[in-house]
């Protein structure tokens, strides 16, 4: 009996002794920035330290053959086994991310513990300032980034995309990646200079400009809460925020000549407009006219750009697989984007206009 | 045995006699009294009956022998029957007061024992807000009435047997003739038939001996000192059994559901009475994989924790020494015993074992940094859900139950809540009460019914539990099918 | 060993051994085999599930088997079930688990599933309610991932071969290994139930929109090379996904799905010492000891071994083998002795 007795305390002292994993010992990394390409990586992760229940954060900076090395490397150098299943943003600096982007992402699909939903951004050099002055902004540099990134997407500047998403972009011709593009401004506070856009799973090293982020937004029918437009009309500023989108995307020319032809109707408000009375006459009208024309002129800006830097962050290649097989196989997808011609047509409707006329 | 002959011959050999059948006990009353033309010796214990109106009672009888009525004897509290010593001694032990006439041999039963009973007042274990607020007592008689008194109907049929060798304490059954599954009765009937036992004082000893898995955590008769919630079940069909001199009463067979309905859905309205069910069932969740879920987290899964709230959880673990399986068990213990303490205690000192153990402990215990403070929430969530949960016994197994789970949990986190949990359901699903399926209506699958349970519906029709673990329409096509 | 079960308890069971283990993880090899037409090819395979279904319905009542066979069927199931367990551990260590020996989990498995098959028969058929709140469950869970789907993705049509149509389909049958159950427990249904092409119906359209959702979902939310490196598209889809108050939706799926996958363990198992009576004539509880040893024992093999692999494709033409050919040349051999039996 008390053989029984001994053998079953054991076992409760033992207990949960191979996959035990207890939250004291592992230090919860909320952020990771890599530098450097595979073979010799760089990786700075934020770790946290919690003393008398107040959170600091510290860098701790690891080097090694590749991402998983690189926190081996740091696994050495702190007191908790480093953790990066909570991770909730990863940035790249921009020299990293012009090669194979999935090379330094693979460990974080892997293994099934990481979490999917943590964003990723490009940073412009090292990724090790923008950690350390999220440490100060906040206790925890991801909580920090996090929300800025989240925040992107509230004003229709860029569109949530998480791990996961990137991973179905990556690995989907049809369409390509774009991801958050930061820098540092005069005041020593991250900023963001647009959107970095990728040709495959490489940066190109083109960033679109934050206009025109939103407007790629508006394309892509993936506004946030608030899309506003500002421009000068007859000296005065007009602002309009978008509230609907119907998109229509037509490829019927596209076999024999490569035209693809993009009508947008936006239902819109305007918020901000000093001379008033649009109702009247054919002031609403002319208005119409004014924004559309300028967004027509900015969009075709856009297509320019994309097209130089051959990325198809729309997913106009989508539909192109989907049904136009022959235009499809011609070759690869983006050199293919470059080359066809895209007549984009926006038509703005103003439908509110807010409590005055 | 003696020779009777010679007891008979004097009153003095039959008062020894009787003295030593009863060992001569101080309030044994053996007394010689005057009686119309015969010898009448008295006996009774002093300390079972109300004096003047035993005397009353008296005068009246012998007034109607005066008379020379034909059934002198019989009133409707007395009755006169062929002496028996064995009788004597049986009426007597029963509080009745007994004349022995000795020259016609006959034995005059006054059956108006006194004994100190409570007024039926409110069980403190089953309170409710709104409704009757009366309760079972200490005695077979009373109980029956207030049951009585509920249901004026021929149909109430109230069985009595005796059980035990030795005390002989009476145990009566209850059923709606017209309500009443046969088989089930049958069963009840069985098992009491069955029972031998030298004593049987109270219906946990009575449970016992009915249960069809006593070693089950799950109570599988329910037990209940409130006459309206007998009644409610007696007009669903089933059993009530009482037991002599215990307030609690059994009713049988039940449903594992049926513990977490309360008189007060019925008393209140529909929607309040259906928030406040659901709330129990989901309190049934919490009560059992709370803390194992917790512990599962804080040792296996972590990364289930949104990031805001692991940052709390991890500032609070980070110092503590102990697994959190342990660290849960000191809580749950504590509780335990602040539980334990405070139902043995008189109420004005109970209260203070409630502060010193909530308050004093729970923040001592925190800032000496044995136990974290999110375990102290958990655990205390966990105490209050089980604390829910309108029946006793079965609040006693759910606290039970969440050790299993806890040391399933802080061996192999998920895994081992999810194979507890297959345990648990195959457990209920093979529990039976009185043969009757337990785990109704998930077993045998019944959907629809499944509303009346999550929700109390519009009183309109008591519902009929499931007696078989067949389906229905089984019973008519193959008669001997028995599970 | 005489019960008898409902109609509605007669489909569940067959469901949830249909569905069972392989829900999570048919898609990928079917998706392989036909890119984008997986969901058509899908669609022709229920058709044909549909006949297959309403010719045992007609003819289950000459589906009677001699000792022999009753070993193969045994064989058989006792291969299926032992080819889950691998892969129910498989699929626990890779999401969950990656440290805990084989033997823990499979042991724990292995004596949940005896508890459950020493229970009543009643017991065993009524399991498969524990699931009916999952399923709600699960489809809440997925439709979390509705705005990500990209619907050209089920698109260009029709543009796969002959060959690829073959292996599609035989990878799509294999969602419903387990149909010859049907057979086997028909004659348990309530003489009163009628099963009617309503019903029948009914339970085909329950089971492939089941099926068919998840598929859908899996090809509009992976892009085809994606999916090609992830083996439990299902999984996948539910870790992506961020609720407020929990993450890691997938971890609970794992647990849901291995309730699952234990029942239908314990459905075959049961089966098998249901219909093996005959054949070895030993008492029920010794039965069914060896036979969870056996279940033990043989999972560890196959992990050790690394056979998972055959083992699945073994399955996959025993799948073609039990379920089609063999019932069919039973049933029609009863059926033309049972014609001279009446001329003679």
């Amino acid at each position: 009996m008390r053989k029984k007795h001994s053998i079953l305390f054991c076992v409760l002292l033992l207990s949960g002794c191979w996959d035990e994993r207890q939250y004291k010992d592992f230090s919860v990394v909320s952020m990771v920035g890599h530098e450097g390409q595979v073979g010799e990586i760089t990786s700075y992760f934020s770790v946290p330290t919690i003393k008398e229940g107040a959170t600091t954060s510290s860098i701790v900076k690891g080097m090694g053959k590749s991402t998983r090395d690189a926190r081996m490397d740091a696994d050495l150098k702190s007191n908790q086994t480093i953790d990066v299943s909570k991770l909730s943003v990863l940035l790249y600096s921009d020299e990293s991310a012009k090669s194979d982007l999935y090379e330094y992402l693979d460990v974080y699909y892997r293994n099934a513990r990481n979490q999917l939903s943590t964003y990723v951004a490009i940073t412009e050099g090292s990724p090790e300032p923008y950690i350390e002055i999220g440490n100060e902004l906040q206790d925890e540099a991801g909580s920090y980034y996090k929300k800025f990134i989240k925040s992107l997407s509230f004003v229709s500047i860029y569109p949530e995309t998480d791990l996961q998403m990137v991973c179905s972009i990556l690995f989907d011709d049809g369409i390509d990646l774009t991801l958050p593009y930061l820098f540092i401004n005069k005041e020593n506070n991250p900023e963001l200079k647009g959107l970095a856009l990728f040709n495959g799973r490489e940066y190109t090293g083109t960033n679109l400009t934050v206009q025109q982020s939103k407007l790629l937004s508006v394309l892509k029918d993936r506004v946030g809460r608030r899309a506003n437009f500002t421009v000068i009309y007859k000296d005065t500023p007009v602002t309009m925020v978008v509230r609907k989108i119907d998109k229509k995307w037509d490829y019927s020319e596209m076999d024999e000549s490569g035209i693809i032809k993009l009508s947008y109707k936006l239902k819109a408000d305007v918020q901000e407009f000093s001379k008033d009375h649009i109702e009247q006459g054919e002031n609403k009208k002319e208005l119409e006219q004014f924004l559309s024309q300028q967004l027509n002129e900015e969009t075709n800006k856009l297509f320019e750009v994309l097209q130089e830097a051959k990325s198809d962050p729309l997913g106009l290649g989508r539909r192109v697989r989907a049904f136009h097989p022959e235009v499809w196989e011609k070759g690869d997808w983006n050199d293919t984007f470059s080359d066809i011609t895209i007549k984009p047509d926006i038509k703005v409707d103003i439908k509110r206009t807010g409590i005055l006329k | 045995m003696k020779k009777w002959g010679d007891i008979m011959e004097s009153f003095t050999k039959l008062s020894v006699y009787i003295k030593e059948l009863f060992h001569d006990s101080s309030d044994l009353i053996v007394r010689q009294i005057d009686w119309p033309g015969d010898e009448a010796i008295l006996c009774q214990f002093s300390s079972l009956m109300d004096h003047a109106v035993i005397n009353e009672q008296l005068k009246l009888i012998q007034e109607r022998f005066k008379e020379n009525l034909t059934n002198w004897g019989d009133t409707p509290s007395s009755s006169v029957e062929a002496f028996h010593p064995a009788n004597l001694v049986e009426y007597v032990c029963r509080g009745e007061s007994v004349i022995i006439l000795v020259e016609s041999n006959l034995l005059l039963r006054i059956n108006l024992p006194r004994a100190a009973y409570r007024a039926p007042m409110e069980p403190s274990s089953e309170q409710i807000v709104q409704g009757p607020h009366d309760g079972f007592v200490e005695s077979l008689d009373v109980n029956i009435s207030l049951i009585r008194k509920r249901l004026t109907i021929p149909n109430l049929v109230v069985r009595k047997v005796i059980v035990s060798s030795f005390s002989k304490s009476p145990i009566c059954y209850l059923y709606i003739e017209s309500k009443v599954d046969e088989v089930t009765l049958s069963e009840v009937e069985n098992r009491l038939r069955k029972i031998d036992t030298e004593y049987l004082i109270s219906a946990g000893h009575l449970a016992d001996f009915l249960e069809d898995t006593v070693w089950s955590p799950f109570p599988q008769l329910m037990t209940t000192e409130r006459p309206d919630k007998v009644v409610s079940n007696l007009m669903e069909g089933k059993v009530v059994i009482l037991v002599d001199q215990s307030p609690t009463v059994l009713i049988g067979p039940v449903t594992f559901f049926s513990f977490y309905q309360s008189p007060d859905d019925f008393n209140g309205r529909v929607l309040v009475g259906s928030f406040y069910r659901l709330l129990r069932i989901f309190s049934f969740l919490t009560a059992i994989f709370l803390p194992a879920f917790y512990i599962a987290i804080v040792s296996f899964h972590f990364e289930v924790l949104p990031l805001e709230l692991s940052k709390t959880v991890k500032s609070s673990v980070n110092e503590i020494p102990y697994p959190p399986f342990f660290e849960a068990l000191i809580l749950e213990i504590t509780i335990e015993l602040i539980r334990e303490a405070s139902v043995r205690l008189p109420n004005p000192i109970g209260q203070t074992i409630g502060i010193v153990g909530g308050l004093v402990i729970g923040d001592a215990i925190v800032s000496a940094g044995l136990v974290s403070n999110i375990m102290v929430i958990v655990v205390a969530i966990t105490a209050i859900s089980s604390f829910v949960i309108p029946s006793i016994e079965m609040n006693t197994t759910i606290r039970l139950l969440r050790y299993p789970f806890m040391l399933a949990a802080s061996m192999f986190g998920f895994f081992g809540i999810a194979i507890g949990t297959i345990i648990l359901f195959i457990h209920l699903i093979n529990l039976r009460s009185l043969n009757q399926p337990y785990f109704y209506p998930v077993v045998p699958f019944k959907p629809l019914v499944f509303k009346e349970i999550f929700f109390r519906l519009p009183f309109t029709k008591p519902h009929v539990q499931a007696s078989s673990f067949v389906p229905e329409k089984t019973a008519n096509e193959s008669g001997e099918e028995k599970t | 060993m005489k019960f008898f079960i409902s109609k509605n308890q007669f489909f569940l069971g067959l469901f949830v051994v249909q569905t069972g283990s392989v829900f999570i993880s048919f898609q990928t090899p079917l998706i392989e085999a036909a890119s984008q037409d997986a969901w058509i090819v899908f669609i022709v395979c229920c058709v044909i599930q549909f006949i297959q279904l309403y010719l045992y319905e007609r003819y289950y009542s000459y589906f009677k088997i001699n000792k022999f066979l009753q070993w193969m069927y045994s064989a058989y199931w006792l291969l299926l079930v032992v080819t889950f367990l691998a892969y129910i551990q498989k699929s626990l260590s890779v999401w969950a688990f990656p440290l805990t020996p084989p033997s823990v989990i499979i042991g724990a498995v292995v004596l949940l599933s005896f508890y459950a098959n020493i229970s009543r028969p009643e017991s065993v058929m009524n399991l498969g309610v524990l699931l009916l709140p999952l399923f709600p469950l699960i489809f809440i869970f997925l439709s979390l991932a509705t705005p990500d789907l990209v619907w050209t993705n089920v698109f260009p049509m029709g543009n796969i071969t002959l060959k690829e149509w073959g292996i599609g389909l035989k990878e799509a049958k294999f969602a419903f290994i387990g149909t010859e159950l049907y057979l086997f427990y028909r004659t348990f249904v309530l003489k009163s139930e009628k099963i009617d092409v309503k019903s029948l119906m009914k339970f085909i359209l329950t089971i492939s929109t089941f099926y068919f959702i998840t598929l859908v979902f899996i090809l509009m939310f992976f892009s085809l090379e994606e999916l090609k490196i992830i083996p439990e598209p299902l999984v996948y889809i539910l870790k992506s996904q961020e609720v407020t108050f929990i993450e890691r939706l997938d971890l609970f799926f794992i647990f849901i799905w291995m309730a699952w996958s234990i029942i239908t363990v314990v459905y075959l198992i049961f089966t098998i010492s249901m219909f093996m009576k005959k054949a070895i004539t030993k008492t029920m509880t010794i039965k069914k000891v060896i036979l969870h040893a056996l279940l033990f024992v043989l999972p560890l093999i196959i992990i050790a071994q690394e056979l998972f692999n055959i083992t699945r494709d073994l399955l996959i033409y025993g799948h073609f083998l039990f379920s089609m050919i063999i019932p069919l040349f039973v049933i029609v051999i009863n059926m033309w002795r049972g014609k001279n039996a009446e001329k003679a």
